[in-house]
């Protein structure tokens, strides 16, 4: 095998220009790649972090069995007791990969400035824990602040957030009071003062004019209940995710607990339609790369093949099989993709360096506010397409050099 | 058993609609140790007989053995197989790998054969040095004179110690010196290896310096001599 490849290395050598064609489709093409998919590997990442960490959704969600399917019409019996909670909090904790878990409700009404009112969506939450899971962020969703104004507390039941269209609508802003208004879970109607200390980003637009945060304590008094309608989970590696869903099946099942895991996956629909999306995008990417690098193969190969006829007649005169012509010039193929794919590999950190100097920002998809547009270098993704293109190259060789391997000898020898 | 048995051999070339007789009917055998030349004017089909003895090219009709067997009854595996261990050729274009160095074209049918590289490197080495180039061994062909490239093929079709040599006209592109040099060379170690050689050649001169002489005419053989005491 040493041999075919010093071979190949030297007869491309010795056809620079030749080769630096192909060479240089397959840089591009590795680069092109790479930095696209490190490109969707931030963006998943973003829309990743974003959900569970900015937002403050956690990895796992646990609800009473049904809540998904009929909680909206009977929210009383789907809540989660004080004594529920408790238990689901001790079990959960006893996972050595569980940071926290922190109890939410879920809570709609009305909300007005005294004159006039409109419908929100809440949910209450415990400040402190939503704040250490921001803080748990990592990439650039970590510099994320998803708000304006001051961060809720635990002690200022009154103080919440509100989404600025919701906030406009009723022509309130940072500072003002407003009324919140819901039946509490036995039916009766309810009302709370509020003081508006914070607006927050909503990660849809429907749900601009709708959001109010607000802590546990203050959603708690307005349905007048102790529990909560969920209990939210985070964990230390978001890859445990599945891993750890399994266990806690086992132990909140095992502890007479009949409650249902939902997954961050399974909760953010939208993020799979987004990576749909990239990934049709991708394989697009994908499908030119292969075929430039396809073409180009068949080209220079081809030549090859022609211009070294008396070689091929030679080698074969000394005993090479046609199999053997087939891996020699698979050899040279892929001598040439590997050399591609290092300058590819050396044009992606060039992009990734530059990227990181020139510091352009957007706003990306489920993300509210401007951050740096960064690429990441995915070592899976390098090396997978460092094996698709050698393989491509190699496979692709094979065409052209079929027709070498079949090459009459005697004509061969005499051929100049 | 002889080394190569042919059998009313005839090779026709198809050119369009005719077609050109290249060897016809021809009967020739050769034993192991045998130094023979294949000698008659340009386009008698020397040439041709080189390729069939060589297993390059098949007959149109009649046979050729090797070994005892037909050729004709190989797969191409087999064949190349067949040269890789028992023919060595050398070409009048020396016919030498331009990107490998000396060494590395001779050391070529072992990569083949799978021998390994020191090894194979080894055996390279002495027989550059035996044939008085090994101190060019790390040039490449285009580096080369005519006669250091001649060596260098006769280096390469030898250096499997192949049970025959056969060489087309390998001095023709050689001046009168180095192409004595090179058939005595060939000589030379027809007795001292054994190997049995048949070249090819329209030089007369070459010819009091062989054991066997066969002459073609036309594609057909007028005379098959071989003389005591020669060399
Ligand atoms: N590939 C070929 N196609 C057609 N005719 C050929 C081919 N090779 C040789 N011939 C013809 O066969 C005859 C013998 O050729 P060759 O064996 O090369 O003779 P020599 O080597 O003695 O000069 C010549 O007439 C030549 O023109
Ligand atoms: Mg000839």
């Amino acid at each position: 095998m040493w041999t075919w490849i010093k071979l190949g290395g030297r007869n491309l050598l010795k056809n620079k220009r030749r080769s630096a064609f192909t060479v240089g489709a397959v840089a591009l093409g590795f680069a092109a790649v790479n930095v696209f998919g490190g490109f969707t590997a931030y963006v998943y990442r973003g829309i990743e972090d974003g959900f569970i960490y900015a937002h403050a959704n956690g990895h796992l969600t646990i609800f009473k069995k049904g809540f998904l399917e009929e909680g909206a019409l009977d929210p009383a019996s789907f809540l989660l007791s004080e004594e529920d909670l408790a238990r689901i909090h001790e079990v959960c904790m006893e996972d050595p990969r569980v940071v926290l878990a922190t109890p939410q409700l879920r809570i709609s009404g009305m909300i007005s400035n005294g004159k006039s009112s409109v419908i929100f969506l809440g949910v209450g939450r415990v400040p402190s824990d939503e704040i250490a899971i921001r803080r748990r962020a990592g990439g650039f969703v970590k510099l994320l602040r998803p708000f304006d104004g001051q961060e809720l507390r635990d002690d200022t039941k009154q103080d919440v957030s509100a989404a600025p269209g919701l906030a406009e609508k009723l022509g309130l802003g940072l500072g003002s009071d407003a009324i919140v208004f819901a039946p509490t879970i036995d039916g009766q109607m309810n009302a709370l003062d509020a003081h508006i200390v914070q607006l927050v980003d909503s990660p849809d637009e429907v749900l601009a004019d709708k959001i109010l945060i607000v802590p546990l304590e203050f959603a708690r008094s307005l349905y007048d209940t102790t529990g909560a309608d969920r209990m939210t989970v985070l964990i230390e590696h978001t890859r445990d995710t599945a891993a750890v869903r399994e266990a806690l099946d086992v132990r909140l099942a095992a502890a007479g607990l009949d409650v249902e895991i939902k997954t961050w996956q399974e909760l953010r629909v939208s993020y799979f339609k987004i990576r749909n999306m990239f990934d049709v995008i991708f394989i697009f990417i994908f499908v030119i790369v292969f075929i430039i690098v396809l073409l180009s193969v068949v080209n220079t190969v081809g030549m090859a093949v022609v211009e070294r006829t008396r070689e091929i007649g030679t080698m074969r005169s000394l005993g090479l099989k046609r199999r053997g012509v087939l891996i020699m010039f698979a050899a040279e193929s892929a001598v040439m993709a590997l050399v591609g794919c290092v300058l590819g590999l050396a044009l992606t950190l060039l992009a990734v360096f530059a990227l990181d100097l020139a510091g352009p920002t957007w706003i990306p998809p489920t993300i509210t506010r401007r951050v740096p547009l960064q690429v990441y270098l995915v070592p899976e993704y390098l090396l997978l397409s460092l094996l698709c293109l050698i393989l491509l190259a190699m496979c692709t060789a094979v065409v052209p050099a079929r027709r070498a391997a079949r090459i009459d000898i005697v004509d061969a020898l005499g051929h100049v | 058993m002889p080394l190569v048995k042919l059998q009313k051999v005839t090779r026709r070339y198809r050119l369009g609609q005719t077609s050109v007789t290249a060897v016809e009917d021809v009967d020739i055998e050769i034993d192991r140790g045998e130094f023979v030349a294949l000698w008659g004017p340009s386009g008698s089909g020397k040439s041709t007989l080189c390729n069939l003895v060589g297993c390059i090219d098949l007959p149109s009709s009649g046979s050729v053995e090797v070994n005892g067997r037909n050729v004709a009854d190989l797969s191409d595996d087999a064949l190349s197989e067949h040269r890789n261990l028992s023919v060595g050729f050398v070409f009048q274009q020396f016919n030498l790998v331009p990107v490998l160095t000396a060494l590395e074209n001779v050391m070529l049918p072992l990569n083949l054969r799978g021998v390994a590289a020191r090894e194979a490197r080894a055996h390279a080495i002495d027989l550059l040095a035996e044939l008085g180039i090994a101190d060019f061994m790390a040039h490449r062909p285009d580096k080369l004179s005519g006669g250091q490239r001649q060596r260098v093929a006769i280096a390469r079709a030898l250096v499997g110690k192949p049970a025959l040599v056969i060489a087309d006209e390998p001095t023709a592109n050689l001046d009168s010196g180095n192409a004595l040099r090179i058939v005595s060379l060939m000589g030379q170690l027809n007795k001292s290896h054994g190997t049995t050689f048949i070249f090819a050649t329209h030089d007369q001169r070459l010819l009091d310096r062989v054991s066997r002489r066969i002459l073609l005419a036309d594609g057909r053989v007028v005379e098959d001599t071989t003389q005591a005491g020669a060399r």
